[in-house]
């Protein structure tokens, strides 16, 4: 037999699931615009059900139904779309940074332009024609000089502006490695109280997409791997190491001096997201672009060097003392000196003009003969410009040379602008598809509110019907005649 | 696929900054005229863009060199003119001195004549460009002729680069005129001997041809100069010419063809204002605005 209160009891049920329901519904569309927020989705299943034994049955009790309960309030998310997601991401950090890097190298070079490096050697060779058509101008030797100075100082500030970079590169990553500690300490708070829900058998959707959210954010700054650990928590590694273990988390740090990431105190190599592209970056790209760049500083000033303090290259002074004596000894100095040095410069930060020649135009040697008008020296270097010279790796002109540096700087920007274009549009197709299945939909959403409101309200109603049934047994029930 | 409203106004976003970032590339060709802006443009025209320039360069340098040289040959050649009349007049006095004609008197008249000319000569073998002599060879800070003589002795050209290892000799040796010599005597000994014989009486008839000699010679390096000036000149044109196609070369590689770049700034135009309006429009009605 079933209990008088049966009915008012499915009806109480349906009213409880279909509240539950539209609880849920508000949630989602409060955090329709929460940022990591997933839909969530209040799961109902017919409770158990009675044995009703009927008469005309023999074989066994009926079974009748109880109502309805809620059963689970879910998350629905894919974790495999969140594992697209983050691949990707990783590449779009990784080249973010190197795109970033690059250009900035670009920057400094300033090609092609009217002021770039390439105008300032071209104005250094233009000087030293001038000067072999009159020597003896000291017009034409202070134009030299100050094209000289020039050159030298683009170099300077092509080297300061690299250091500059390498400084706020390293800094950058310093930070970063902050911020991701931080994160990581986050992770590992979040699975710790997932572990004591979780424990109880609930589901802390609102903690796990929390969780989600960070993992998101560590993924663009590092190649990560996510795996699913005891009760509900996550553990993340980097390569073999653990940066989150259940609760407890390893901090990363940036070690300037190899330029080296450490975790656990151990090196770690870094493959890709945003932290591998800065050490990429200073380990690679800005190393390679400065030797190329030093190169061709010291293969130019040995050149230009050799020429000038020949033993029969003669400057103003030479040509004045040989007048007087035949045999007077030669100056034979250098052009180019490393700062603070009478050596070749063998860097682009230290080149700088004699500065015994900033002294003196004087002492420009321009002849090879103690004439004042002799051009000797000056046609040798004017002609170096389209002199095969030797660097380390092949013979060719220091022009060519220069120019396949900054187009060598070129192909790399451009590359990584297209892998940036490329990954960021992965990216964002992965995040389409995770909103995809994750998103809330305000048309569903409202859907929902209607179908709920409706199965509530007939509900109310069935509990209404259910009181006036009773109220008839209850109340008219043996008042016959009365 | 399921589309939520979050969807859609992130892909409006995301197109919207796509066809920004389109317009501010055509923008920034626009402004600065230039297809490229930096090397990453288009790597391989830049370096183009740089050899054409780096080219360009010396092309004008070499100009700017054969023009000087030009100058120098051409004050060279008023100098060798003035020379030239100078001889002339000599030439003319030894003629009238030798005619048999003329008295004492007036053969000293012409001796005195045939001396200042040889103060002329002085003058112009000393001739400069600015402060440069122009027969000095290299020596060009000293003087070449010095106390009725020439003294010079440096025969070192003034050669200058025209073109890639084209060197041009812009000057005249100034020992080949003045110190050139006939019949043992160089110019200005032989004027001295006319004088000398005029002063005793004597006819100098016998040194006309030697005169004549220096005066073929004169003339045989005023060609010389006028070859070379020529030359100058057929260099500066061929010059020119280079000058002109690598300056259409610079520019066919680094310039924008603004008519392609406005009309892709128009589209890209049109195509936000498209993509604005239908997002104003698909983004704000959802399935509230009609519930009641």
């Amino acid at each position: 037999m079933l209990s008088t209160f049966h009915g008012l009891e499915i009806g109480k049920r349906a009213i409880f699931a279909q509240q539950t329901a539209l609880s849920v519904t508000g949630h989602n569309i409060a955090n329709a615009n929460t940022e990591g927020y997933t839909r969530q989705n209040a799961i109902t299943k017919a409770s158990n059900p009675l044995s009703y034994p009927g008469m005309n049955v023999g074989n066994g009790p009926l079974q009748i139904g109880t109502g309805v309960e809620t059963k689970e309030i879910n998350r629905i998310r894919d974790s495999f779309l969140d594992g697209q997601f983050r691949s990707q991401n990783e590449q779009l950090g990784y080249w973010n940074v190197k795109h970033d890097t690059l250009s900035k190298i670009e920057e400094t070079l300033n090609e092609p332009a009217d002021n770039g490096l390439q105008a300032s050697f071209d104005r250094f060779w233009q000087s030293w024609e001038d000067l072999s058509k009159e020597p003896d101008s000291l017009a034409a030797r202070a134009a030299l000089l100050s094209n000289a100075n020039a050159l030298a100082g683009r170099f300077n500030q092509i080297s300061d502006s690299i250091d500059n970079l390498t400084t706020d590169l390293q800094n950058q990553a310093t930070t970063k490695m902050q911020e991701m500690n931080n994160l990581t300490k986050q992770v590992s708070q979040l699975n710790l109280q997932i572990a004591k829900i979780s424990a109880s058998g609930q589901q802390p959707n609102d903690l796990m997409d929390q969780r989600d959210l960070l993992i998101d954010k560590i993924s663009k700054m590092a190649d990560i791997q996510v795996k699913p650990a005891a009760n509900g928590m996550v553990d993340i590694f980097m390569g073999q190491e653990y940066l989150v273990n259940g609760d407890q988390s390893s901090a990363i740090s940036f070690d300037p001096l190899n330029n080296q990431a450490l975790l656990n105190g151990k090196n770690i190599t870094l493959k890709s997201g945003e932290l591998a592209g800065m050490i990429d970056s200073l380990t690679k790209d800005i190393p390679s672009f400065m030797s190329k760049i030093n190169e061709l500083v010291a293969v130019f000033s040995r050149e230009v060097n050799q020429i000038h303090s020949d033993a029969s290259a003669m400057n103003l002074d030479d040509i004045q003392n040989r007048k007087n004596d035949p045999n007077a000894p030669l100056d034979g100095i250098p052009f180019f000196v490393a700062k603070g040095s009478a050596g070749d410069p063998g860097t682009a930060g230290e080149i700088t003009v004699n500065p015994l020649i900033i002294s003196s135009l004087n002492k420009i040697a321009a002849a090879r003969a103690a004439n004042v008008s002799d051009a000797g020296n000056a046609n040798l270097l004017n002609d170096l410009k389209f002199k095969s010279v030797s660097f380390s790796n092949q013979t060719t002109t220091m022009n060519n040379f220069y120019r396949t540096i900054v187009g060598d700087i070129g192909i790399k920007t451009q590359e990584s602008i297209q892998m940036e274009t490329n990954s960021e549009t992965l990216v964002q197709q992965a995040e389409n598809q995770r909103q995809s299945v994750s998103g809330v939909s305000i048309d569903e959403e409202m859907t929902n509110m209607v179908k709920f409101q409706q199965s509530y309200n007939a509900a109310s109603r069935y509990i209404s019907v259910m009181d006036e049934v009773l109220d008839k047994l209850i109340n008219g029930t043996g008042r016959v005649g009365i | 696929m399921r589309v939520t409203q979050n969807m859609l106004s992130t892909q409006l976003i995301r197109n919207i900054q796509t066809n920004y970032r389109a317009m501010s590339q055509s923008q920034e060709q626009i402004a600065s005229g230039k297809a490229i802006n930096r090397v990453s443009d288009d790597p391989v025209k830049s370096v183009q863009i740089m050899s054409y320039r780096s080219a360009l360069a010396e092309t004008e340098q070499f100009k700017r060199n054969a023009e000087d040289g030009q100058n120098w040959l051409e004050t060279t050649d008023n100098a060798l003119d003035d020379l030239t009349q100078v001889m002339q007049k000599v030439r003319e006095l030894t003629i009238q001195g030798s005619n048999g004609v003329n008295n004492k008197d007036s053969l000293d008249t012409i001796a005195m004549e045939l001396k200042a000319l040889k103060g002329n000569i002085g003058n112009i073998a000393n001739a400069r460009l600015g402060d440069r002599y122009l027969f000095a060879g290299t020596d060009t800070d000293t003087e070449p002729f010095v106390s009725g003589e020439f003294v010079n002795t440096n025969n070192q050209p003034l050669s200058w680069n025209v073109g890639q290892g084209v060197f041009m000799k812009v000057n005249i040796n100034g020992m080949d005129i003045f110190n050139y010599k006939s019949g043992g005597l160089n110019l200005v000994e032989t004027i001295d001997k006319i004088a000398g014989e005029l002063e005793a009486g004597k006819d100098p008839q016998q040194y006309l041809d030697h005169l004549d000699k220096q005066l073929n010679n004169l003339l045989a390096h005023r060609s010389i100069v006028g070859s070379n000036v020529n030359q100058l000149e057929m260099m500066i044109n061929r010059l020119d010419q280079t000058e002109l196609s690598t300056k259409g070369m610079l520019t066919k590689t680094e310039d924008a063809d603004l008519a392609k770049v406005i009309t892709n700034f128009t589209t890209q135009q049109t195509v936000l204002n498209a993509a604005l309006s239908s997002g104003a429009k698909a983004i704000q009605p959802t399935l509230v605005d009609f519930l009641r």
